[in-house]
């Protein structure tokens, strides 16, 4: 069986001593980025903790494959982390009492989109998402024209909206996002 | 969905999330966002894929918008399932860290610290043999920190939010007076014995601890009642009565449904 398969299982199904394994093997990557982020050792341990149920969560509803499980835990307790942050700015001096399982929840719909358009991202070929991704970067038609050396800017505006129609093309024909509008 | 994405419409979209219209195209454009729910779902997609593809801050999902799934995750993240699964991480993240402190200094002072190890076995067998790491069990076992929080914005107040807002702020005389009047048709009544205990264990009120740890004890559900007694067992290791806490702690082993069953397992084994 393969590690991320293993390691799920183990989460799902509440294995102490295979989640240790994860702790052992992955923790200390996720603490470093914590720390060098502001934060300290606690923030490390919620955040990691968090991680891990969001992958209860989403694999208990809908099982699919995760190539590593290793990035693809980093990327979530970034997310994690970053919210976080943000959240911290704005309440810093109130006290505020919302609790673990409703910031959890908050997490979890943030985490669900973002996976969902990541994936339909990932469908487009490599040019599209180059170009879109550094288009939703912020990046003008110009620096678009210069950066991948287009003939004019209209070519370059043809293809950033050939590539995002595709995209919402592909976000909108999912079943998930019906049900994720329906949410809304 | 009846609105077609022209190359024109979403530059539009474009310029009001990046905030380039000029006022009077701002304006127009609102117009048509407040007649047009259509319009409004097209700029929230547009305005998630910049946020998610852009390296730019999220904007934070509404809890509004997603009432209904949010109400969904926070009640299953609630229940005995889900709380089981994170008390896991959380158990798995504690013995990772006591391997941690202990492994990494080991290994620098192996041989001084073995030859510690030997003096301290002569002379300190009598001491520690008697009682005094049982109230270790007790620190080691017990964090009052994760007992589920159950307050939220906006909810309407009452003595169970009182007594945990009272908790969290360690008024732990404040949060029983709130606690004790909870009563038990109240929703959380299992969850503010839990407190209840709690406080008391935190003002060292022992006696009082245990009698409210035993109410929790006698309650319907079988692994709430487990819960009670693990609690109890931990007050008795604090007061260093260790027979009493075997007592429980083999009644709690006799079933692996049991709350920390394999948590009791191991310490029934190290006191016997």
């Amino acid at each position: 069986m393969k590690d991320s398969e293993r390691y799920i299982n183990a989460l799902i199904t509440g294995n102490e001593k295979i989640t240790k394994e994860i702790y052992v093997k992955l923790f200390p990557k996720i603490k470093s980025f914590v720390l060098k982020n502001r934060g300290d050792s606690q923030d490390a341990s919620d955040v990691f903790h968090d991680g891990l149920m969001y992958i209860i969560v989403s694999q208990k509803e809908k099982r699919s494959e995760i190539k590593s499980f290793e990035a693809y835990l980093f990327v979530v307790c970034k997310n994690i982390w970053k919210k976080t942050l943000k959240n911290k700015v704005i309440k810093s001096d109130t006290l505020t009492l919302e609790d673990k399982e409703s910031a959890l929840s908050t997490f979890v719909v943030e985490q669900e989109l973002f996976d969902f358009y990541i994936e339909k991202f990932d469908l487009l070929s490599e040019n599209c998402k180059e170009i879109l991704g550094s288009y939703f970067n912020g990046l003008s038609y110009e620096e678009l024209l210069t950066e991948y050396a287009y003939a004019s800017i209209n070519t370059v505006r043809q293809r950033v909206f050939k590539c995002r129609t595709k995209l919402i093309k592909l976000i909108k024909e999912d079943k998930l996002f019906q049900k994720l509008k329906k949410w809304q | 969905m009846a609105i077609k994405l022209t190359e024109q419409l979403l530059a539009q979209i474009d310029g009001y999330l990046k905030d380039t219209l000029s006022t009077s195209e701002k304006e127009a454009f609102e117009k048509r966002l407040q007649n047009e729910p259509e319009l409004q779902e097209e700029v929230r997609l547009q305005q998630q894929l910049f946020d998610i593809l852009g390296k730019e801050e999220w904007h934070a999902v509404q809890r509004s918008e997603y009432k209904e799934r949010m109400n969904e995750l926070t009640s299953k993240l609630r229940s005995q399932e889900y709380q089981g699964l994170s008390a896991c991480i959380r158990n798995a993240e504690n013995a990772y860290l006591e391997e941690q402190t202990k492994v990494s200094p080991l290994r620098k002072y192996y041989r001084y610290i073995a030859l510690a190890a030997v003096i301290i076995v002569f002379f300190g067998i009598y001491f520690t043999q008697m009682n005094s790491s049982y109230r270790s069990y007790y620190e080691q076992y017990i964090n009052w920190s994760e007992l589920p929080s159950f307050v939220e914005k906006g909810q309407d107040q009452n003595n169970f939010s009182h007594g945990e807002t009272a908790f969290k702020q360690e008024n732990y005389k404040e949060a029983i007076t709130f606690f004790q009047q909870v009563t038990p048709s109240h929703e959380f009544y299992i969850h503010s014995l839990e407190y209840l205990g709690a406080a008391y264990d935190l003002l060292d009120e022992n006696d009082n601890a245990i009698t409210t740890f035993q109410k929790l004890a006698n309650v319907e559900d079988p692994y709430e009642r487990s819960k009670g007694n693990w609690y109890t067992a931990m007050i008795y290791l604090k007061m260093k009565n260790k027979d009493k806490a075997i007592g429980i702690l083999r009644e709690l082993v006799k079933d692996s449904e049991n709350y920390k069953y394999e948590k009791a397992r191991g310490l029934l084994k190290k006191l016997e």
